[in-house]
């Protein structure tokens, strides 16, 4: 299926999209240098939304992302990692994607609202979902320590 | 400047970017992207004796962020293998790596880790919940692979006159089908696209009598949750339901006598 940026801007400003309980990061078989979680959410209108959360420490880097069912990434925040448009221009090392017409998700921009940095994953969740207009009733754990190098 | 960043800088220019991350970790960032316009970042770990390059596993992580649910399937593992066969890079522990043995190496592997970052970071084709396929194109790739010959988007005409329009017919050598595909990102509209089409199959009953009889298939794309009980039962009174989510099962039905 596909999403209409309409339809995006609509799901980004319903106000009734919410996660409830609290998050973890957890590790992976398939890696073992960055963490991740996972989260469905509920809202009025039964949207097929999640969102997707994951972090790197070594690199120092950190994503979050909602994700539409059927269609995929539709709005993120990276930090650590830089950017460019299909429209030519650079994008810095803290940039939104935002779901359009013609680039889906492809278009970047700096958000100003991002003031945590990569060090605080945390605080970083809780701006991103101040935009993305999500109630999160819970709290997202501080990431665990994980084995620092996994190279010699 | 570090030696090793003045050499890939005389070697491949302003393009890259190299600078110390931290205490014996190199960054370099590529002209690289993936497919969303993330640039590609590689890292140079030194050791004794000879270096590490990597990307730190952030290929697998920017496939994660695409869908929240990466599952590195079979087939997924032989295409990476495949892609660092060709680029002499290995797959370890999640990350993509290639070993240097001189500083001299240093563009010639940053070149071919940099495009084995991009060519797995394109595994996010074989992702099935994206925009870039529609599930109509998917179903017909999928036909396509398992040997099922197809008609689209077919005009029947139903008994009370009214013209319908099924997504696909099928003829394998037990059964002939008729099958609507359902497919919306909305519970709403979910609820009308299983009304509409039970009243499709009612009208179109005729064409499951008599010599060329047909099967009646709903294709429910449940990839996305947004089917309640409800809708499956109300198209299951005139069809037999089948699940996008579960392809080889679909395949049985249609090959089914």
């Amino acid at each position: 299926m596909t999403l209409s940026e309409s339809d995006f801007e609509e799901i980004l400003g319903d106000v009734t999209k919410t996660i409830h309980g609290d998050l973890e990061w957890s590790e992976s078989d398939n890696h073992v240098s960055w963490l991740k979680f996972r989260a469905d959410i509920d809202s009025e209108d039964g949207y097929p939304l999640s969102v997707a959360g994951s972090y790197n420490p070594i690199v120092e880097k950190v994503s979050f992302a909602l994700i539409y069912g059927g269609v995929g990434r539709v709005y993120a925040l990276d930090l650590g990692v830089k950017h460019h448009n299909p429209t030519c221009e650079n994008i810095g090392d803290t940039h939104k994607h935002r779901w359009t017409d013609c680039y889906r998700d492809k278009l970047a921009y700096e958000p100003d609202d991002i003031t945590a940095t990569v060090a605080e994953p945390v605080a970083v969740w809780e701006q991103f979902c101040d935009e993305a207009l999500i109630d999160h009733d819970g709290t997202l754990a501080p990431p665990p320590a994980l084995q620092t190098e996994i190279f010699e | 400047m570090n030696r090793i960043c003045q050499k890939l800088g005389e070697q491949m220019g302003a393009l890259y970017e190299c600078g110390e991350k931290s205490d014996g970790l190199l960054q370099i960032r590529t002209p690289f992207m993936y497919p969303d316009g993330d640039y590609v970042d590689l890292y140079l770990r030194q050791g004794a004796g000879s270096a590490t390059l990597t990307d730190y596993g952030e290929t697998l992580r920017w496939l994660e962020m695409q869908s929240g649910a990466l599952q590195i399937t079979s087939k997924r593992r032989r295409l990476i293998n495949d892609v660092c066969m060709t680029q002499g890079v290995e797959f370890f522990q999640g990350a993509l790596v290639s070993r240097l043995e001189s500083e001299d190496e240093i563009a010639q592997s940053v070149v071919r880790l940099g495009e084995a970052c991009v060519r797995v970071s394109d595994l996010w084709f074989t992702f099935r919940n994206r925009s870039v396929e529609t599930t109509g194109e998917e179903v017909e790739s999928f036909l396509d692979e398992r040997g099922i010959p197809f008609d689209r988007n077919v005009k029947l005409p139903g008994r009370s006159g009214k013209s319908w329009r099924v997504d696909f017919q099928t003829r394998t050598s037990q059964q002939s089908s008729l099958i609507k595909l359902l497919t919306t990102g909305s519970r709403s509209s979910a609820s009308t696209l299983s009304k509409t089409t039970l009243a499709m199959w009612v009208d179109l009953s005729n064409f499951r009598l008599g010599e060329s009889r047909m099967q009646f298939i709903t294709l429910i794309d449940d990839t996305v949750d947004v089917w309640r009980d409800e809708d499956f039962q109300l198209v299951e009174n005139a069809s037999t339901v089948a699940r996008w989510a579960d392809p080889d099962d679909f395949e049985e039905q249609l090959r089914a006598a």
